[in-house]
């Protein structure tokens, strides 16, 4: 007691901040604000940034403001700005760029010591930001930790609606000291494809013994659309994975391709033994994500999107399309897939035309990867994905 | 390996000592000169920085661990006022301490796997449990102040018979490498670093002892260590932790 005043007293005055986030951003123009800009929150990582803008907007007299750490500061980067020849008014410029390749803002801690960049981009579409058909085709690697990103492209331009751990993943290669390789990564591609060059190639993973350590022994190989948000990955893994994206169609059914080889021993989070065979997991589902906002009235900060605490089972959820057999496939071909989707409400149709509602479409290499059970080596190779709609 | 030979020599010397000393005492040959005292006690303090870095926001809780002293002393009088002290003593120098720290460099570890971990900036709560046992040999010229009063004064050298340097941080977050790197929520992250825990501790001590008659006597030591606690080359805190502890006990002369 005694020498806990005395350690109390000995309690320096508090160093500067040494980090610099963006934890906050604000848009506005001279009528709206943030929530009638935007039609989903802000995506903030810790290098980027994503807005998804609602149609019709106009942004001419947009406002950009950001929330920082205390005492960072954060400045646009005025050199990743490419001169336009088509566009003399530089403010349309750099609008036009947000839109596009996006803009670079540099964030300063209150200490000066560390700084780093993130990357703007606004997206936005009047057809939702989920296309009908993947072929998965277009992909691109991580600069610093060379892992895959599946993207769509939509209007000519891309859209990142495909997330995978394979960012978390990077931490598990960082600290068994493996060199980062696409390849060393549990989402990838695949030359093994059903049409075009590639295909998606998952893959389930050992963790190494840090992973193991934080009974996480295990990652499966996961692709789906929505974001991934690794700052739960070691204490609520199932919040990690933000499932679903806006979509205006009202679907009947999801169909593709798939092949799966399932890995040769099934452990748990405890990397104990299980006497089963791994199976692996697809499936689709269609949320009302407006009424999942309302209701969240209470909290301050409602979620936007399901998590795997309660993507098959929210009250939002209006219809489901799951594969029933996800045990490994015959032979060394192909397997189509159809699987219808199942309502459980109905929906709305001016609302899922004004792009209230969303899909999320999942793939796993281990059905319950998620409870970090599986095989590793268990691997699902998919291609030509389709939903069909109504 | 070394170190479990080095520490049965030791004790057999002293045993040794002790056992000639009780001879020469009952031969009544070396006089008052010569006399053997056992002590027994315990302490308060801990593995400290000099002082706080600005890292520790708060200590929350702070208790004492391993405690204890046990130690036997040889003692020599030079002369009237004058004398000598060698020592062994067996000793916990410890503590549990719980602190709330900011930017905090450290390492997470897998299974004290060294070549498995995180490094990076904590920021949350963090349990730091100290359970070191030394085998301490002091070498202390003594004063004697009065009939009751002596102080002591000298240099320690301390050999690690067990190391213990673990603890796990809750409720905050790491940035993976750099301040502004990855953040990632921790919950309970454990560390180990007790491989990297010295082997060897010198210090000095500075003590007082008040006779309460003719056998027994009570004791006060400060002991502080000149060196880190932690190897050199240890980077996983980035400030320098030295023992530093009050002792109380008895003593009793054989």
């Amino acid at each position: 007691m005694l020498s806990t005043l005395l350690f109390a007293s000995c309690v320096k005055d508090e160093a500067l901040n040494m980090e610099a986030d963006i934890t906050g951003i604000h848009l506005s123009d001279n009528k709206l604000l943030n929530d009638e800009i935007l039609l989903l929150e802000p995506l903030i990582s810790n290098n980027a940034i994503v807005l998804y803008v609602r149609p019709g907007i106009d942004l001419t007299d947009l406002k950009i403001d950001f929330d920082v750490t205390p005492g960072a500061t954060v400045s646009l980067i005025t050199d990743s700005l490419q001169k336009d020849p088509e566009e003399s008014d530089a403010k349309k410029a750099i609008l036009k760029q947000y839109f596009d390749k996006g803009v670079y803002y540099k964030t300063t801690s209150q200490d000066g010591q560390f700084s780093k960049n993130y990357l703007v981009k606004m997206r936005r579409t009047e057809g939702g930001l989920v296309p009908l058909n993947f072929g998965f085709e277009q992909s691109e690697i991580d600069k610093d930790n060379k892992y895959v990103t599946f993207y769509d492209v939509i209007d000519g331009v891309p859209f990142y609606n495909w997330a995978s751990g394979n960012a978390s993943f990077s931490l598990t290669l960082m600290i068994s000291q493996i060199p980062p390789t696409p390849e060393a990564y549990p989402t990838k591609t695949t030359k093994v494809s059903h049409s075009g060059e590639q295909a998606v190639l998952l893959e389930t993973k050992t963790t190494g013994s840090f992973g193991a350590m934080f009974g996480k022994p295990i990652a499966a190989g996961n692709l789906f659309i929505g974001s991934f948000d690794t700052g739960p990955v070691l204490t609520d893994p199932l919040s990690a994975t933000r499932f679903g994206m806006p979509f205006n169609k009202i679907p009947l059914s999801l169909e593709g391709y798939f092949k799966y080889t399932a890995g040769a021993v099934v452990t748990d989070e405890k990397m104990n033994v299980l006497n089963m065979t791994d199976s692996c997991d697809i499936y689709a589902v269609l949320y009302n994500r407006k009424e999942l906002i309302e209701s969240q009235k209470a909290i301050k900060k409602p979620l936007d999107y399901l998590t795997g605490h309660n993507i098959l089972k929210d009250p939002s959820v209006v219809a489901i399309a799951k594969l029933q057999n996800g045990a490994p496939t015959a032979g060394n071909d192909f397997a189509k897939f159809s699987i219808p989707f199942i309502y459980s409400a109905t929906v709305d149709d001016v609302a899922i035309a004004s792009l209230d509602y969303n899909i999320a479409i999942v793939m796993s290499s281990s059905k319950y990867g998620d409870r970090f059970i599986g095989a590793v080596g268990s691997k699902l190779i998919i291609d030509d994905l389709k939903v069909i709609t109504k | 390996m070394n170190m479990k030979y080095y520490i049965i020599a030791l004790v057999v010397f002293t045993f040794t000592m002790i056992a000639q000393a009780d001879e020469k005492v009952k031969q009544d040959t070396v006089g008052n000169n010569f006399s053997i005292d056992i002590i027994a006690g315990g302490k308060i303090g801990g593995a400290a920085p000099l002082s706080l870095p600005k890292e520790i926001r708060k200590i929350n809780k702070y208790t004492p661990a391993v405690p204890f002293l046990l130690g036997v002393r040889a003692n020599y009088q030079i002369d009237q006022k004058w004398g000598v002290i060698l020592g062994l003593t067996f000793e916990g120098k410890g503590m549990n301490a719980d602190a709330t720290v900011k930017g905090y460099k450290t390492t997470f570890n897998a299974n004290d796997d060294p070549n498995e971990n995180m490094r990076g900036y904590y920021t949350g709560d963090i349990t730091t449990k100290v359970h070191n046992l030394y085998l301490s040999i002091p070498v202390l010229a003594t004063y004697k102040l009065s009939e009751k009063w002596n102080v002591q004064a000298g240099p320690y050298i301390a050999f690690a018979v067990k190391r213990k340097f673990f603890g796990e941080a809750t409720n905050g977050y790491m940035r993976n490498e750099v301040p502004t790197g990855e953040k990632l929520i921790v919950d309970e992250a454990a560390y180990d670093f007790s491989k990297s825990v010295r082997n060897i501790d010198v210090g000095a001590s500075l003590g007082t002892s008040y006779n309460i008659n003719k056998k027994w006597f009570a004791l006060a030591q400060f002991d502080y260590g000149f060196n880190n606690i932690m190897k050199t080359g240890f980077e996983s805190i980035s400030f320098g932790m030295h023992n530093i502890f009050m002792n109380v006990g008895i003593g009793y002369k054989l």
